[in-house]
């Protein structure tokens, strides 16, 4: 092999492997790694590499979803080939944007609820202050419908404070 | 993660949108229907149209009859006032400080001989009503009934 190969040519080697070689140049390198322990090595030593890297690929993309990376690949491929309006609908119908929404709808909803219903069951009035010239004050309550009454009594004229 | 944080955009703008459109709402007008009512125990005066009014207090006073001296309506803006006359030298000042949590907060000031004998500030739920009574007046007692929309 040696007088068919002038040197040793380690991207000869790898080509080889990876099955590149035309059938001459096949038989050469065969030939050469018969008789050249250290191009042998050279392939024993891709062999090692390429054997290792496919297992742990194969590790790494045990738990990958294929089909379904497949299928959005698809999905988004069809995508961008339909029409505008059609893709501005699958946007607005999309996880994306729907959850979003919803979650907005809630705590909007919550915060309406929060600032414009007064508390269930309460009086019609909060009475913040009263005062004035009067001899007393009474807050009343109505008993069904909860009217706030403010029932004073005035003082004579004459008799103010 | 990506949908966390447009999640949390979303709503800290829906937020701002709607403090600020409550902060609006706050300066809308309140409609205020004022009845005066001359509360006393003489018979024959009862007013049919205040019936509801005088069930619903008939279990707080023992009034007779009720009857309706006058009614007036009041539009107020934001930090607006509205003045309505009483008998016997009455009046009744009525001062709008705006909405908030559902309530309208109102400045309720009665005057005699235009001199303030009686003033409180009440929260009032909308469509809803309070009653400031006790002067005396003739032979019985005035209601100053105050009907709030807003």
């Amino acid at each position: 092999m040696q007088e068919n190969l002038p040197h040793c040519d380690s991207e000869l080697i790898s080509r080889y492997y990876d099955g590149e070689l035309g059938q001459v140049e096949r038989s050469q390198v065969e030939r050469h790694i018969l008789v050249c322990p250290s191009c042998k090595q050279s392939l024993e030593d891709i062999k090692e590499i390429s054997s290792q890297y496919g297992a742990h690929l194969a590790h790494q993309s045990a738990g990958m979803n294929t089909q379904e990376t497949e299928k959005h690949v698809l999905k988004y491929l069809r995508r961008s080939e339909a029409p505008l309006w059609t893709r501005i609908k699958e946007t607005f119908l999309s996880k994306k944007i729907l959850v979003p929404a919803t979650a907005t709808a809630c705590v909007a909803l919550l915060l309406i609820s929060v600032l414009r219903t007064p508390v269930a069951d309460s009086p019609s009035a909060i009475v913040t202050s009263v005062s004035g010239d009067v001899s007393s004050i009474i807050i009343l309550e109505a008993p069904e419908t909860r009217q706030t009454i403010l029932w004073f009594n005035e003082r004579p004229e004459g008799q103010s404070i | 993660m990506k949908t966390y944080r447009i999640t949390l955009l979303f709503a800290i703008i829906v937020s701002i949108l709607i403090i600020q459109a409550d902060k609006a709402w706050s300066e809308t007008t309140i409609d205020l229907s004022v009845k005066t009512i001359l509360a006393s125990q003489k018979p024959g005066r009862d007013d049919p149209n205040l019936k509801r009014f005088k069930d619903e207090l008939k279990d707080l006073f023992r009034y007779s009859s009720y009857q309706l001296l006058s009614r007036d309506n009041l539009r107020l803006n934001q930090k607006n006032s509205g003045t309505i006359s009483l008998p016997g030298n009455r009046s009744m000042k009525i001062t709008s400080k705006g909405i908030s949590g559902g309530r309208v907060t109102l400045q309720v000031e009665m005057f005699r001989n235009n001199r303030q004998i009686f003033q409180t500030v009440v929260r009032l739920l909308n469509d809803s009503e309070v009653t400031v009574g006790g002067p005396k007046h003739e032979d019985g007692n005035l209601l100053i009934n105050i009907f709030a929309s807003f």
